[in-house]
């Protein structure tokens, strides 16, 4: 799927969010480029979104990272207009939401979108089926039918049995899978994940990760996940985009980010990643050559890390790339070893 | 107060002072022509000042002319308030008639099943049998229904008004700037400050008399807690029920009324027991029950009668809070989160 380019679902253009007494007025300063110190100082406006210009494809996962305060969860509330923007445009298929009014606003939320929260946010008065419920209930769908449909999401996530339980008498691994349920079955073909897994243990927050990529899968649903995990984002995402500041400092293929940080700020988060485990194959080979290769081919799909354990640590072998029974390139060990040192060492 | 006839004298208007002064008395003092020193000078209050200008009104012609003016206005008052009212009298009237006429083998079963299906705990039904076998025992049953009946009258309006009310002070708050005030001064009003406008508007022998009187009393914990439990609700859960796309009117019956229900539940209980209070002091304006045994007693310094419906009261308060308490202790437990 990353070899076809992918449709645009949501594309945010020029989207500005200040926080304070007297927003729009600030526009002008925010067109000249002034900086989210100087402008809280000078007018104690707080800048959260500056010039955000982004693209998210249809079917794929499109992660959103940043640290706390970058602006990230702030973000993703304009896509579903939970916060307004100061100005901007948030063209969903071409049409701009920002012109919808408040029933074609409500439509777009209960039909198109779904959200899975940080905090989980279940109805506590709820049975775990109703809360999966939710999304049928608003638009006002037959109830047999939504919850034979609802009944098998939970069944999907592994909360079989669970149905009648309240949120309360639940673990949070269980309660953000009734979360995960909940928007799942809406239908929506847009979800939004905003930190769904950062109130979660390791271990839980591994599976879910787990969970959610073998979901995506079979839905090509297009997913907007937040996350302040490098580790998350380099896991789940098609698209990498990473916020500092309320600003986009680099976005693109998660591979590529990683091997080309553009910014210092990358740099330093990439810098603590195990690189033999998050880079492919397919991001260190050589494209179409036609070298010569001591040994028979891999996939290109394998991380480095299962390559130097194919190769036995030998660094003077060297394998034909394949990608769906085409060769599509070749690679050597030494290469390998070349792309593990990082980047701010390699350039110094 | 010689003094301050001279400074009407010196500014002329001694003329315009003595206008009315045909009938006037003159003290003994002025009589006498005293001199009074400046540390002797009172305050230049109306009377001080209509001893020396008869002119100027006394203060107790400005509690007369309020009295004239409430006079006055009380025609069309009643006219607008009367109709209004009168459901409230009849409510009264039918649920007084129809629980005292029911008899006593019939009517306490039915109240122990509602304390069972409110509480489901025969711990508490078992304290409200003993406590109706006592009243049924000294002959005070007939006066407990009574003060029962418009106890159960005045909460159930009250929580029919007041949680709309506290809704509207909860999406609101310009309504909620406006309300707070009044209710501040329905709660620190004494409570027998109500009773002097009602009884200029109503017949003394008018139930909607007490029955106002108590629900302006007891209807403020149920709106300030509606107001605070709608408040109150998770913000995390209102976003959620705004990004699924929920109405306003989804949203305040799927979400912030059973979320909001132990604090409402909290207010109707406190309106449940100032209902009960206000119902004792409104026996002074003809409401039927254990307060008029009560008043019997203050009046006719009767300290046995006195006593016993003291008594009794304190009884009723005590089975009203226990039923109402571990209704909503059944409701809390119910949504734990």
């Amino acid at each position: 799927m990353k070899t076809t380019s992918p449709n645009v679902k949501i594309s945010i253009r020029k989207l500005f969010k200040v926080f304070g007494e007297d927003p729009v007025n600030i526009l002008p300063l925010l067109y000249d480029g002034i900086d989210k110190a100087e402008l809280q100082k000078s007018s104690g406006h707080v800048l959260a979104l500056n010039n955000i210009n982004i693209d998210i494809f249809d079917g794929l996962i499109t992660v959103i990272m940043g640290l706390s305060g970058s602006g990230k969860s702030t973000l993703v509330r304009h896509m579903n207009r939970l916060i307004e923007p100061t100005s901007g445009k948030i063209l969903m298929d071409g049409n701009d939401i920002m012109d919808y009014g408040e029933y074609e606003l409500r439509q777009l939320r209960q039909n198109r979108m779904s959200m899975v929260f940080q905090k989980f946010a279940l109805m506590p008065h709820q049975t775990v089926l109703e809360n999966t419920l939710m999304a049928p209930i608003v638009r006002g769908e037959n109830l047999e039918k939504a919850t034979e449909n609802g009944l098998r999401w939970l069944k999907r996530v592994d909360l079989e049995g669970s149905e009648q339980a309240y949120p309360h008498q639940l673990s949070g691994g269980m309660q953000q899978r009734v979360g995960l349920a909940r928007a799942l079955t809406s239908n929506a073909e847009i979800m939004l994940m905003d930190e769904a897994f950062s109130a979660l243990d390791p271990l839980i927050r591994t599976s879910m990760q787990d969970l959610l990529l073998q979901l995506q899968q079979d839905l090509h649903k297009t997913i907007i996940h937040i996350t302040h995990d490098l580790d998350e984002a380099l896991k789940l995402a098609d698209h990498l985009v990473i916020l500092k500041d309320g600003f986009v400092v680099q976005q693109g293929e998660p591979q590529h980010i990683l091997l080309k940080p553009s910014d210092p700020y990358i740099e330093e988060f990439v810098s603590d990643i195990n690189r033999a485990r998050v880079l492919k194959i397919r991001s260190v080979m050589k494209k179409g050559s036609r070298r010569k290769v001591s040994h028979g081919s891999v996939n290109a799909n394998i991380s480095l890390e299962t390559l130097i354990a194919i190769a036995e640590g030998d660094t003077s072998r060297s394998y034909e790339v394949e990608d769906g029974g085409n060769t599509i390139g070749t690679i050597s060990m030494q290469e390998v070893f070349q792309a593990l040192v990082r980047y701010d060492i390699q350039h110094k | 107060m010689l003094s301050y006839e001279n400074i009407f004298d010196s500014l002329g208007l001694r003329e315009w002072c003595d206008e009315s002064q045909a009938n006037s008395l003159m003290s003994l003092s002025q009589l006498r022509g005293d001199k009074i020193e400046w540390w002797e000078l009172p305050f230049p209050s109306l009377d001080n000042l209509h001893k020396a200008c008869s002119a100027i009104p006394q203060t107790r012609d400005l509690t007369a002319s309020l009295e004239t003016g409430f006079l006055a206005v009380r025609p069309s008052l009643r006219l607008v308030l009367d109709p209004l009212t009168q459901p409230l009298s009849w409510a009264l009237d039918y649920t007084l008639l129809f629980f005292t006429t029911m008899p006593w083998w019939a009517l306490v079963p039915l109240i122990l099943l509602v304390t069972q299906f409110v509480t489901k705990s025969s711990r508490i039904t078992f304290l409200v049998a003993i406590c109706f076998v006592f009243f049924l025992f000294i002959d005070h049953y007939t006066y407990a229904i009574q003060t029962l009946s418009i106890i159960f009258v005045c909460t159930v309006l009250c929580t029919l008004i007041g949680i709309p009310i506290g809704i509207l002070m909860s999406k609101n708050d310009a309504a909620q700037r406006m309300i707070t005030p009044v209710l501040d001064m329905l709660q620190t009003l004494p409570t027998f400050v109500y009773l002097i406008p009602l009884i200029f508007l109503f017949k003394i022998t008018e139930p909607k008399l007490y029955g106002l009187a108590i629900m302006f009393y007891s209807i403020v914990p149920v709106i300030r807690l509606t107001n605070l439990g709608i408040r109150l609700v998770d913000k995390n859960l209102i976003e959620a029920a705004d990004a699924y796309g929920m109405t306003a009117r989804q949203r305040l019956v799927n979400v912030e009324i059973p979320l909001a229900l132990p604090n409402i539940m909290a207010g109707v209980n406190q309106t449940i027991m100032m209902s009960l209070a206000m119902v004792v002091i409104a026996s002074l304006v003809s409401a039927p029950g254990l307060g008029t045994l009560v008043l019997d007693g203050i009046n006719n310094l009767r300290l046995g009668v006195g006593f016993v419906a003291g008594f009794g009261i304190v009884v009723l308060a005590v089975i009203l809070d226990r039923i109402s308490k571990t209704a909503l202790a059944r409701i809390d437990e119910s949504r734990k989160i």
